[in-house]
């Protein structure tokens, strides 16, 4: 039945076909707009590809009329990136950290270049701020008075290129042993040293159960070795925290210091010499540096 | 019609295939080299004794004896449905988890990894593919008025394909994948897929071919033109070597960038004709059923299906611009997609423009009004794809936010929001009732959704622009502003934005549920049975 009706509202003819009772189309000519918008995407096409690429007639190849390649356009802004930065790194390469201490210009490079560095090499661990992910992560805040191995420019150089337990022939490395695992301190002392050590920095702990446990900390466990009679710590032994100023690398609950006594700590950094270049190695302690907590 | 049980040629010949099935994956079960190969092979030999008894039972011959095959139909939308919702829960609580990443609880199973594929899966495949596939049985057979070929045939198809949901997803979660974006399945999965989809194709075109009107409608040239081509992707996609016959493992056929093209070649076309073509067939059928008006442009669909099938096969290389891809591919990738922008558009006019005279329908009907936003979804996603397919353009938006936000406002937007409006024709129609339960609760899931896929779609723009710039920008002195971690960062209060779009689209296919449970359970019947109505001329 190929009855080509007229449709009263459009006034358009219809195909004359018809589906399901009264499914019908109607026979508009494709709008014009739509033609045009086709057709000149088409010879825009053609004319890109003439420009960018290479076309070919039988085993001849055309040449474009652009130099233009991807890899090239990448390498390109690298290449105008690394030229414009080379007189400074240049520089950095060479300066000692004497210089970089004075010479404002440098410094300032050297704090950006570290920015750089750091933020795609430190801040999973150090937080991009580098004041810590979580406070008893394990994770130094690196904005504080705190250092375990200093922090002075040359200290944090010396961390940053051989790490801390890292495996590297000069790693910085001690011993916070596991009393507990290695019983020589029964669960009691532990609770008492404990609670002696939070005394330091104004815990609660009173009366015979502070004489107690500061006898195990001065004689039985001999803390005062490496953390100092006061809890300060002691400058000949890099990497022993000081226990008395309310920064706790691992946590400062009761809880958290009973585990630490209990079992041990020993907290890893890798040695970036190999990943770092000395100039890299060098702007990142200024940026460490520059952040607040530098000595 | 056989109401005797199996013995029909095709219930014999199936009964011979289950039997063959439960052998040959009992056989793999017991001997299976890794558990998950070995789960997979009992849920499979299950699923294929529970056919058997179903078969031998009659189950097949003793449903819809009317003028069309309406039982597949309708269990094809309540699979869609279910699924859609699951999909849709899945990507939301994922969209909470990149907000807040404690919520994987550090658990292998629920980590982004494992549940993005089952999402997209769920959603593209599960809800997306058992709509059209119910839906295109419907049309087909509406269309060409006659009742579906075969009795077990097409109930083969349903369990089948669903069959194959569960094993792509229990997969994902088990860890097993071939690392393939929207085709992670492995081997086994690939082949019962296939067996499946052939059983579609001979479905699908013998029912074409037994047509009672001469010409063949639109709608079906797009399914027909989805299913062909869906079959050729998925089988050049997953060649593979399995490591065993026994195991879950194998390896892609092809390797470094010939993968990579490969894949987007399939990724982009799974876009085209499964995402697309596909649900452009169920606007084709149900805008202009709804509307009770006639198609736009017979011409205009003509032009614009062949454009559209022979141009969407080259645009998928702007997938990997700036990569190790050469040059021209990429080219060829960037140049066909901007002259598929017109060719998409032909659908968006035809269905749009189906609507004149019928314009004041869209105040009283809110299923028209969802149908029509899908189509200015539609609109706008493939305006905005072959835009992002310019080398400049995406060298902001690859592998940000951006790309994610588009793909969204495509599948929320348009296929979505379209499968919604199908599935409140649908229902009403295949359970004969007068009308929905309830035509508030659908504007109620309409504005819950749109506003969902705007806050959604709104978001990830801001935040995907925001990620391209901070991940360009350089300090005065050549040095990159940004970490990538402060990105990150930055990316937050977006995604929390995004994840509450999610949920208002979650609530609104909640409301969908209850709407269709009502109206099956509780709406009226319809007192004169419109197919006597719609009786087609013949």
């Amino acid at each position: 039945m190929e009855h080509k009706e007229i449709d009263h509202i459009t006034g358009t003819e219809t195909t004359g076909h018809a589906w399901d009772g009264d499914l019908k189309e109607l026979n508009t000519p494709l709008p014009i707009w739509w033609l045009w918008v086709l057709w000149i995407t088409i010879v825009w096409a053609i004319g890109y590809s003439v420009v960018y690429q290479h076309w070919f007639i039988g085993n001849k190849v055309l040449p474009t009329m652009s130099e233009w390649t991807s890899r090239g356009d990448v390498h390109n802004a690298l290449d105008a990136a690394k030229a414009a930065m080379a007189p400074q790194f240049a520089k950095l390469e060479k300066a000692s950290l004497d210089d970089l201490r004075s010479d404002a210009a440098l410094s300032k490079f050297a704090v950006k270049a570290g920015k750089a560095v750091y933020g795609d090499n430190c801040v999973a661990c150090h937080g991009t701020g580098a004041n810590g992910v979580f406070p008893g992560s394990g994770y130094p805040n690196l904005t504080d008075q705190d250092w375990l191995y200093g922090g002075k420019l040359e200290d944090i150089v010396e961390t940053v290129r051989v790490g801390i337990r890292s495996g590297h022939d000069e790693e910085r490395t001690n011993t916070m042993a596991a009393y507990g695992d290695d019983e020589t301190l029964n669960a009691e002392q532990i609770k008492n040293v404990s609670g002696y050590v939070l005394s330091l920095s104004g815990g609660s702990l009173k009366g015979a159960d502070l004489v107690k446990g500061k006898q195990i900390y001065l004689e039985e466990a001999a803390c005062n070795a490496c953390h100092g009679d006061d809890g300060k710590g002691v400058t000949e032994i890099p990497g022993a925290p000081n226990l008395a100023d309310k920064i706790w690398l691992f946590g400062g609950s009761a809880e958290k210091i009973v585990y630490s006594i209990t079992h041990g700590r020993k907290g890893e950094m890798p040695a970036w010499d190999a990943r770092l270049t000395p100039a890299q190695i060098k702007a990142v302690a200024v940026y460490v540096h520059s952040r607040g907590g530098g000595q | 019609m056989n109401r005797g049980g199996i013995t029909t040629s095709g219930g014999i010949f199936t009964a011979l295939v289950l039997i063959t099935g439960i052998l040959l994956t009992g056989y793999a079960g017991m001997n299976a080299l890794d558990v998950a190969f070995g789960f997979h092979m009992y849920l499979m030999a299950a699923a294929a004794i529970l056919g058997l008894i179903a078969l031998l039972m009659g189950r097949p011959y003793t449903g819809d004896a009317g003028k069309y095959n309406y039982g597949v139909v309708k269990a094809f939308v309540i699979a869609s449905i279910f699924w859609g919702v699951t999909g849709f829960i899945v990507g939301d609580y994922i969209a909470w988890e990149l907000a807040f990443p404690f919520l994987n609880w550090d658990l292998p199973w629920t980590n982004v990894g494992r549940l993005r594929p089952l999402h997209t899966s769920a959603v593209i495949f599960a809800f997306g593919g058992n709509i059209l596939l119910g839906s295109s049985f419907y049309v087909v057979q509406r269309t060409c008025h006659i009742r579906l070929v075969g009795n077990v045939a097409p109930w083969f198809v349903f369990w089948g394909y669903n069959l194959f949901i569960v094993l792509a997803g229990t997969g994902y979660l088990l860890g097993v994948t071939q690392s393939h974006e929207y085709a992670e399945p492995e081997w086994y999965v690939d082949i019962w897929l296939t067996i499946v989809w052939v059983v579609y194709l001979l479905i699908f075109m013998g029912t074409l071919m037994k047509r009672r009107v001469s010409h063949i409608y639109v709608a079906n040239w797009f399914y027909l033109a989805f299913i062909i081509t869906i079959a050729v992707l998925h089988l050049i996609h997953n060649l593979a070597i399995p490591v065993s016959f026994l195991g879950s493992k194998s390896y892609s056929f092809q390797a470094g960038v010939q993968d990579a093209m490969t894949q987007w070649w399939y990724g982009h076309n799974a876009v085209g004709f499964f995402l697309t073509a596909a649900f452009l067939a169920m606007m084709y059928y149900f805008v202009p059923k709804r509307a009770e008006r006639p198609v736009y442009s017979y011409r205009l669909s003509i032009i614009h299906f062949w454009s559209l099938i022979f141009l969407y096969m080259w645009a998928g290389p702007h997938h990997l611009h700036y990569t190790a891809l050469p040059d021209w591919t990429q080219s060829l990738g960037m140049t066909f997609s901007i002259i598929l922008w017109m060719p998409s558009w032909g659908g968006m006019i035809n269905g749009l423009m189906t609507l004149s005279g019928a314009w004041d329908k869209l105040r009283t009907d809110p299923v028209l009004r969802m149908l029509v936003v899908s189509i200015a979804f539609y609109g706008m996603s493939t305006f905005e794809g072959p835009m992002m397919a310019i080398k400049a353009v995406n060298a902001l938006s690859h592998y940000t936010d951006w790309t994610v936000g588009h793909v969204h406002s495509g599948a929320m937007g348009w296929v979505g929001m379209v499968s919604f409006g199908v599935i409140y024709c649908l229902v009403p129609w295949l359970w004969g009732k007068e009308r929905l339960y309830s035509m508030a609760l659908v504007s109620w899931h309409f504005w819950l959704s749109t506003v969902g896929i705007l806050l959604y779609i709104t978001s990830m723009w801001v935040s995907g622009i925001l990620q391209g710039l901070m991940w360009r920008a350089y300090d005065n002195l050549g040095f990159l502003e940004y970490s990538f971690v402060e990105t990150v960062e930055a990316m937050h209060p977006f995604y929390v934005i995004r994840a509450m779009g999610g949920l208002f689209f979650v609530l609104g296919s909640l409301i969908m549920v209850y709407n269709v449970v009502m109206t099956i359970r509780v709406a009226p019947r319809e007192e004169t049975h419109s197919s006597a109505v719609l009786a087609p001329a013949e």
